[in-house]
């Protein structure tokens, strides 16, 4: 006797792929940039020190670096991708 | 002739200790080329934390290392040089819903007096009081401010270009933003209503 073949509609691979490609890149990113773990920064503070007069001052350095509120963004939109991919049924042949 | 000869050395001493004593009296400017005079600022709401600096200062201090009491001068820091981490952060910070800076683009603290003076090794810590002026509201304040002063060290900060003596100002205190007019008593889970403001400033009086 032969089993039914079970066929995977595409979207719901699409989807999937989709889920895990948001939360991996997202999440290497917000590692690669300093697993900052505030809101993102346009600039980066170097704290110094001047010599003379001891005073502790900061320069800037023009640098992205990505915030906690990119990485939620990405999880929620990971989630719903992969939520959705159950409303695209299996189809028996 | 021997009185004559007395009087004329008490008179000569007495204006040798004057020149002295005027001698200390030195007026410091605080224009930093440098980009090392700062005043931080830390608001520390539930839902968010926010910091930055500002090196916008200059001012002028007058400073009488012998007598601290007698200090006056101003300092004035440019709104617009206020800098957070976040660009878009900082453009509501400046706008006109918060500090408004192109309608108040200066933040002055006038001294009038100063108490409660200790001497410390190479200064001196006291409480300051004064006119705090911002976003066009002014409030008298009393801050610690600790007086550093450095003779002879303006020489070795601008590679020999000057010599004179240097006077660093540090002080820590809090305002509060609806005192000022600042959105009061709004976002205040996001925008903390006290606000930590630490300045770190030197001021130079070249050698005449």
């Amino acid at each position: 006797m032969d089993l039914p073949r079970i066929k995977s509609s595409p979207f719901r691979l699409i989807l999937r792929i989709l889920a895990l490609v948001l939360i991996l890149t997202s999440t290497v990113f917000w590692i690669a940039t300093g697993s900052h773990t505030g809101f993102s920064k346009d600039r980066v503070e170097i704290p110094q020190v001047d010599p003379i007069t001891q005073i502790e001052y900061v320069d800037y350095e023009e640098r992205f670096v990505l915030g906690v509120e990119y990485l939620a963004l990405a999880y929620g939109l990971g989630v719903t991708s992969f939520g959705l991919s159950f409303a695209y049924r299996r189809k028996a042949k | 002739m021997q009185t004559v000869k007395t009087l004329f050395l008490a008179y000569a001493s007495l204006c040798a200790g004057s020149l002295l004593l005027q001698a200390e009296v030195k007026t410091y400017d605080f224009e930093d080329p440098k980009g090392v005079n700062n005043v931080s600022f830390l608001l520390d709401a539930p839902l968010e934390s926010i910091s930055g600096n500002a090196k916008g200062v200059s001012g002028i201090v007058t400073f009488d290392s012998t007598n601290p009491k007698a200090v006056s001068g101003n300092i004035t820091i440019q709104t617009a040089s206020l800098t957070a981490t976040n660009n878009k952060l900082q453009e509501h910070m400046l706008g006109k819903g918060w500090l408004d800076a192109s309608s108040h683009p200066t933040i002055t603290f006038v001294a009038k007096s100063v108490s409660k003076v200790e001497e410390l090794k190479d200064g001196f810590k006291a409480q300051l009081t004064g006119d705090f002026t911002l976003k066009g509201v002014t409030k008298e304040l009393t801050v610690p401010v600790t007086f550093t002063h450095l003779p002879d060290m303006l020489g070795k900060r601008s590679n020999g270009a000057m010599e004179g003596d240097l006077l660093v100002l540090r002080s820590t205190f809090t305002i509060h933003r609806s005192d000022y007019g600042i959105k009061p008593g709004q976002n205040s889970d996001k925008v903390a209503e006290e606000v930590e403001l630490r300045l770190a400033i030197a001021g130079a009086a070249p050698d005449a």
